[in-house]
């Protein structure tokens, strides 16, 4: 194909040609190049499908020729392609095959060509229950593996034909039923093109999703990395966090030589004051997570004087875990979990007898018959206790008496 | 003994919070372990003695814990577990402890609790106590294996019975328990792992543990495991208690906790069972132990040691 003639090429060629791009782009993966190439051909065929007027909003699919019926794939071919295309704003890419493939979508849609439950979900916008989504995806599979089937079959068919008639073309060259081909073949090929824009449906719906799925993880990525100042994930922003790995361990070795940790609070009333926010605890109190640690020897240098001090500069390698809270935090949280269960159980039985005195005014009659239910309850309970202690003897459990240390 | 002298030398440098040298530790464990491994699954205990709950590490407190309770070989003790992790101390703590069941063995008993174990320390600080203080593994792993052979209950003149958390559906007598294989990491699940972890609740019946192991148990389920073993009282720890002691289930369990101030936070008093000659109960609650520093004027002067 000469670049230069596809100013010239008639529609049907153009579009054959871009085809087969695609085609190539999605079997085995092309050149940029050609890539480019292929999205600018479809991009002409667009153009010239606006200037020739082929389609119109007041059709059916039933009103488009066989002819012009493949001309409704060039935005999906379009939208695929152009997902292909390698740059550094990978954002503007999936937006614009977003936009084509909205738009073929939408023009299926018009034309009636797409299944009422895809119409109904993509409606609801994508959300629904899972089950109802896993449904849906199960149908649309299916549908695309029927079109992928039909066309394999016209394709077979065909070339079984093609044998055929030639054939036949050879034995008897001169009557081989003509009239007939052409009528079955538009028929056929009609049948082609409709299930080739079925599967096409199938998966831009699928692309649609990733895409847009794609976009909104772009942007988040985007949005931070501008909130961070340029670099969120460049290698500046790694250096820097290291150099401020070895500052805090260069300052705990140069700390350590004058400091030793915080003495704990112990004495519970100031502990109490300082939750309750009356009093403020000295500085050295407020961990902020931040553990006195030496870095490997080869940061600190010099300062370490000791051997005691060298050897914990040994241990507190960066491979070291260190401590994410402190131990007054972990003793906090720890209280929490603990109360938070007391009052769990304490909401549980207050459930679990609330009806007697909660309704008393109102049924104080089905309340005292629940009063005797209650007690006849208990009754039972301590009978079962008694029988269950008769076949149990009190001190059953404990006969291997050992001696007293 | 030969060997008081040091031990009393080590007793005496432990109380100052000073730790033990590693190859000091080494003995020390290896002696505890040969008593340990002598001792029952239900270790039986004489009144009159002190029952104390979760230290932590809290080194200030246990001896405001003694000074409240009365010095080691004149009081007799028995821990119910949780010497380590959490507080800035856990091997002083638990060195002094080990050391004072070395030299006293029959006054003191101490119990395996749920952070008696090496996952546990790995995560909750005494590991990484024993690289900051010793500069290697070496005391961590000599402490973690004596733990294997501690005693996982406690039983005081047949009738209260000691443990760290609480009841296991696998174990309805104390005969059960004496048959466990105890000398071991502590497991995932399986009663041995129920025993240090379980909790009591006000719900009847068997419940799953919020704490992702051991199990919840009732009343009904504690009232029949002290008839079947002829107990009057379970006692255990395990549970911050605000007040440092706390009967529940009709007065057939009681938690005591003896960690004041709790990983120095907490604002909970702390308290221990004094149980007696005629097994009479009484509990002590404690605070801290007076305060080390002034928390507002630590830093007015330097200080050069660490």
């Amino acid at each position: 194909m000469g670049g230069l003639a596809m100013e010239e090429m008639p529609l049907s060629v153009l579009f054959e040609q871009a085809r087969k791009i695609h085609l190539a782009a999605s079997e085995s993966g092309v050149d940029q190049d050609v890539v480019k190439k292929g999205c600018e051909m479809f991009q002409k065929c667009e153009d010239m499908i606006g200037k020739l007027a082929l389609f119109s909003s007041n059709e059916t699919k039933e009103d488009i020729s066989t002819n012009n019926l493949k001309y409704l794939l060039v935005p999906y071919y379009l939208a695929e392609l152009t997902e292909k295309i390698i740059q550094e704003d990978r954002i503007q890419i999936v937006k614009a095959s977003y936009a084509k493939l909205k738009e073929f979508f939408s023009f299926c849609e018009a034309m009636e060509l797409v299944p009422d439950e895809e119409l109904e979900a993509s409606s609801r916008g994508g959300s629904g229950a899972p089950a109802d989504r896993r449904a849906l995806k199960i149908a649309r599979f299916k549908r695309q593996k029927a079109a992928e089937a039909k066309l394999l079959e016209i394709k077979e068919r065909k070339e079984r034909r093609g044998r055929s008639t030639k054939a036949s073309a050879l034995s008897t060259p001169v009557e081989s039923g003509e009239d007939d081909i052409p009528d079955d073949d538009s028929e056929e090929e009609r049948e082609a093109w409709l299930s080739s824009i079925n599967l096409a449906i199938c998966k831009a719906i699928d692309l649609l999703e990733m895409l847009k799925r794609e976009e909104e993880m772009l942007s988040a990525i985007k949005e931070r990395q501008l909130k961070d100042g340029e670099g969120g994930f460049s290698r500046d922003a790694l250096d820097d966090r290291t150099k401020k790995a070895e500052t805090w361990h260069r300052d705990a070795a140069a700390r350590i030589q004058y400091s030793k940790p915080a003495q704990p609070i112990t004495c519970a009333t100031f502990a109490q004051d300082v939750l309750e926010g009356r009093a403020s605890v000295s500085q050295g109190h407020e961990h902020k997570n931040q553990p006195l640690i030496f870095g490997p020897a080869s940061i600190v240098g010099g300062p370490l004087s000791t051997e005691r001090e060298r050897m914990i500069a040994q241990v507190f390698q960066p491979s070291h875990r260190m401590p994410t809270m402190c131990i007054e935090d972990a003793g906090l949280t720890e209280m929490n979990i603990m109360n938070d269960w007391q009052e769990q159980t304490k909401k549980a039985i207050e459930e679990a007898t609330t009806s007697w005195y909660n309704d008393k005014p109102l049924r104080r009659k089905e309340e005292d018959e629940e009063d005797d239910d209650e007690d006849e309850e208990a009754v039972m309970k301590a009978r079962a206790f008694d029988d269950w202690k008769d076949d149990n003897p009190r001190g059953a459990g404990n006969k291997k008496l050992t001696p007293c240390g | 003994m030969p060997l008081n002298g040091d031990l009393d030398r080590q007793i005496e440098q432990l109380m100052e919070c000073k730790p033990l040298g590693e190859a000091d530790v080494k003995i020390l464990c290896d002696q505890a372990k040969a008593i340990l491994v002598e001792e029952y699954n239900v270790q039986p205990v004489k009144c009159p003695v002190t029952v104390c709950g979760d230290i932590h590490g809290q080194f200030y407190d246990l001896i405001e814990l003694f000074r409240i309770g009365g010095n080691a070989p004149d009081t007799n003790y028995l821990f119910m577990g949780d010497y380590v992790d959490r507080g800035y101390y856990s091997v002083e703590t638990v060195s002094l402890l080990v050391a004072l069941k070395v030299r006293y063995r029959d006054r003191l008993t101490i119990l395996r609790g749920n952070h008696e174990s090496r996952q546990i320390t790995q995560v909750y600080g005494f590991y990484d106590e024993c690289l900051r203080k010793y500069g290697n593994a070496n005391v961590w792993k000599y402490f973690t294996d004596l733990f294997d052979y501690l005693p996982l209950t406690a039983l005081i003149e047949s009738q209260v019975f000691c443990l760290h958390g609480g009841l296991s559906p696998s174990l309805d007598t104390l005969d059960n328990i004496r048959s466990l294989d105890r000398i071991q990491e502590v497991p995932h699940e399986g009663p041995m792992c129920d025993l240090l972890w379980s909790d009591p609740d006000d719900r009847c019946g068997w419940g799953i543990s919020p704490r992702g192991a051991g199990y919840t148990f009732g009343q009904d389920i504690a009232t029949q495991f002290n008839h079947n073993n002829g107990l009057s009282l379970i006692s255990r720890a395990h549970q911050l208690v605000m007040e440092g002691y706390n009967w529940c289930q009709e007065k057939n369990v009681v938690t005591v906790f003896s960690a004041p101030n709790y990983c120095y936070r907490c604002g909970n008093m702390a308290a221990i069972l004094e149980i007696g000659e005629k097994m009479e109960q009484n509990f002590l609650q404690f605070d801290p132990a007076p305060r080390q520093v002034e928390p507002d004027t630590t830093r007015k002067t330097p200080d050069y040691f660490l």
